[in-house]
């Protein structure tokens, strides 16, 4: 095979890159902040990319990289935010890479029930996870406040949690 | 210890994380919600999978700037580990792009510098990440998200103005201008309306329930639950109160309003204050640009073609593009290499065989149906098969070996998500035999979806066991979503001679890919929209390959279609 490190490297990133986000942002739960993370993930999983045995599960390795990534960057930040302790970012990040098949297939799942959005669901979707929005100007240019507009989110990534799990056949806890 | 009246509910918990998200949650909430999620797995469980489909709808709506994408697409999972060396490096190239675009806008390390240059752009020229990235979210700032508002549902000789790209029936149309020469078009907005857009002429679609006449002749119904459906135009808004009204607008500007049945409100335009003109059945108006007073004058039907118009009109051209496409067929069937021209309309006795038309082709040739239904082909009077359950399927069997291969098909898909790979032709491979022949040769032809649609995929196999496979994807490119609904025609070509692989979707070359040593080809038995199912497969992702839509046309030829024969192939089979 002729294939540098190079590529290997950027299709097992891509290709796994979805599950790294996630994996992160449960530990530190802000786009901007996860995203920064991933950033600095990826770049010190390319440095390290020698010390990856081929063949093995690069998730892992990855799932390994990126939390400790986190735990530094979090270490950073000041302590006037709301961020999880170390010990609860553990315990977190141990589930969640635990479930991370499930997790996957979830977002599988997920893919589906937004199919199946009313299409005004999905343009509030669009508007607010675009980088080059905010829920702010959305309501804006909607005539709405941002307090109705992100509460609308809300509601629609419940429904979205409620369809992958009706679709699953999953319950939620006692109410 | 946390008592149980202290407990949150699962309702609570989401409020709670959903305010934690959007940055607004106060202190002692976050202490709350910190504490239930390190002590109670069911809320620590609910946190995970919430914040991973938080993830997920960052993930997928974090960019615009692929939605509009012409068929462009990001191989996704295992496709990229599938392609060969080539492909591979062009699909890293996209994918590094998407990357970049994604996350990575200010990015702007050595090495991904380094990483990026090292290969060259597709289009030759230099661009480094930065500028790429911005470049990128140039583009999709300008670009309103793709939201469909209407679908077309019929088109009769319908002539598109130069430059625009011609749209295909059933396809769901996003808010866009319509540019017809000549012809008629029936638009069904999402809200209910219906509008017969006669050319010449220029319609925005604006919202489901909202539409811009810049000039044209254009007939819209309107049911009661659409009521209050509007039709901008320069000289003001028409509303319509129920029923039926034609617009009549001249390249000028001079425009009518006819209200054939019910009412119609006009907002003029220059009177923004006064209450609207009510316009009912069998009244009409005739408003000036210069100011002048409009002028009320009686209404006629006849200026605006109708429902029944349209249809008479449509099952005429139905007709001839039908003999059309059978003529083409009753030739096709003389090719001495023409291996299979199945024929979908078999409904007389069981019903359960589909024909195969080649000449040279006898009955162990023709395909056993399982579980599909017949419907409605791509006329009204022709017949398709229609996949729904996972088990529905066509076992075909077909002998010989091929040096070359054309695989031809046109289907109607209904949904693409949810699967790694829809079959189009999947073999029979019997693992549970002993004596599986490690000699014997397949191929696989399927859809690999992706997130805006989903890639083109051929393998060929030589024995099963040794994974002696080569693949040779559509990268990047193949079948939209905007398709799904709409009969699309799919083409595959080995050619030994040229030494490549063509993908072709509607008539177009979509990709082709260099073989490096030709191999012998076999179909053997297999089975068309479906795979024959393997216990080892089940509960996993590979246990559901079946299309969901419709088939009504599947033709193999022992040679390589040229890329006219391809289009003819094409064009005469568009409905």
């Amino acid at each position: 095979m002729d294939l540098t490190d190079h590529e290997r490297f950027v299709a097992l990133f891509v290709r796994h890159q979805a599950a790294i986000h996630s994996f992160i942002l449960t530990m530190l739960p802000s786009v901007v902040d996860s995203e920064e993370v991933l950033q600095e993930s990826s770049m010190t999983m390319w440095k390290k990319f020698d010390q990856f045995e081929p063949n093995t599960n690069f998730r892992n390795w990855a799932f390994q990289i990126a939390r400790y990534t986190t735990f530094n960057y979090v270490r950073r930040l000041g302590r006037d935010r709301h961020l999880f302790n170390e010990s609860m970012m553990k315990q977190i990040a141990d589930y969640a890479e635990e479930q991370n098949e499930e997790l996957e297939n979830r977002r599988r799942v997920l893919r589906q029930c937004i199919a199946k959005l009313e299409p005004r669901d999905t343009e509030v979707l669009s508007n607010c996870y675009s980088e080059d929005s905010t829920i702010a100007a959305y309501a804006e240019r909607v005539n709405k406040t941002a307090n109705a507009v992100t509460k609308q989110l809300g509601r629609i990534r419940r429904s979205l949690l409620k369809c992958v799990r009706r679709t699953l056949g999953l319950e939620g806890f006692a109410q | 210890m946390t008592s149980q009246n202290d407990r949150l509910t699962e309702r609570q918990v989401l409020r709670l994380v959903d305010a934690l998200i959007d940055g607004s949650i106060r202190d002692e909430d976050f202490q709350r919600l910190s504490k239930a999620v390190g002590e109670h797995p069911e809320v620590l469980e609910t946190y995970v999978d919430y914040l991973n489909i938080h993830s997920a709808l960052r993930q997928r709506f974090h960019s615009h700037a692929t939605a509009e994408g012409d068929r462009l697409d990001i191989p996704v999972g295992d496709d990229a580990a599938r392609l060969r060396p080539k492909q591979f490096s062009a699909a890293i190239r996209k994918q590094w792009k998407f990357y970049l675009a994604a996350i990575a806008a200010t990015l702007a390390t050595a090495w991904a510098a380094a990483l990026y240059q090292s290969s060259p752009n597709r289009d030759g020229r230099s661009i480094l990440p930065q500028d790429f990235a911005q470049r990128d979210s140039a583009i999709s700032s300008a670009v309103e998200p793709v939201e469909s508002v209407a679908v077309l549902t019929r088109l009769v000789d319908v002539e598109w103005e130069d430059g625009v790209k011609a749209k295909s029936l059933g396809a769901p149309l996003p808010r866009q201008r319509l540019k017809i020469k000549s012809g008629l078009a029936l638009v069904e907005f999402y809200c209910g309306a219906a509008v017969i857009i006669e050319g010449p002429a220029a319609f925005d679609l604006v919202a489901p329930d909202r539409g811009f006449a810049h000039y044209g002749k254009l007939r819209a119904h309107v049911p009661a639950r659409a009521r209050g459906f509007t039709i901008g135009t320069e000289s003001g808004d028409v509303v319509d109160l129920g029923t039926e009204f034609g617009l009549d607008i001249s390249t000028t500007g001079q425009s009518e309003v006819h209200v054939l049945d019910g009412e119609v409100d006009f907002h003029d335009a220059e009177k923004t204050d006064g209450a609207p003109h009510r316009l009912v059945g069998g009244q009409a108006i005739e408003l000036a640009l210069d100011g002048a007073p409009h002028r009320l004058i009686s209404s006629d039907a006849s200026r605006f073609v109708g429902h029944k118009q349209l249809n008479a009109r449509a099952n005429e051209q139905h007709r001839d593009r039908y003999q059309q496409w059978l003529d083409y067929h009753t030739q096709l069937r003389m090719d001495p290499t023409l291996v299979a021209d199945y024929v979908f309309d078999n409904t007389e006795g069981w019903g359960r065989t589909l024909v195969n038309a080649a000449t040279s082709a006898d009955e162990s040739s023709y395909g056993a149906i399982v579980g599909a239904s017949w419907q409605r082909g791509r006329w009204p009077q022709s017949k398709a098969l229609s996949f729904d359950s996972p088990s529905d399927r066509v076992r075909i069997k077909l002998d010989g070996e091929f040096d070359s291969l054309t695989l031809a098909t046109w289907v109607n898909v209904a949904e693409l998500a949810g699967k790694r790979s829809v079959a189009l032709l999947h073999p029979e491979i019997d693992l549970s035999r002993s004596e599986v022949d490690e000699r014997q040769r397949f191929i696989h032809w399927t859809m690999n979806p992706t997130p805006s649609g989903a890639v083109l995929h051929f393998a060929e196999s030589h024995g099963f066991r040794t994974l002696d496979r080569n693949h040779y994807g559509s990268v990047a490119h193949g079948v939209s979503n905007q398709d799904l609904g709409s009969w699309i025609h799919l083409a595959l070509v080995y050619d030994s001679n040229a030494l490549e692989v063509s993908h072709y979707c509607n008539g177009e070359l979509i990709k082709s890919v260099p073989i490096e040593s030709p191999r012998i080809l076999a179909i053997g038995v297999a089975d068309l929209c479906n795979w024959p199912y393997k216990e080892w497969a089940a509960n996993t992702q590979f246990e559901f390959r079946n299309m969901n839509g419709l088939m009504d046309e599947f033709v193999v030829l022992g040679r390589a279609l040229s890329i006219d024969e391809i289009r003819e192939m094409h064009v005469i089979g568009q409905p």
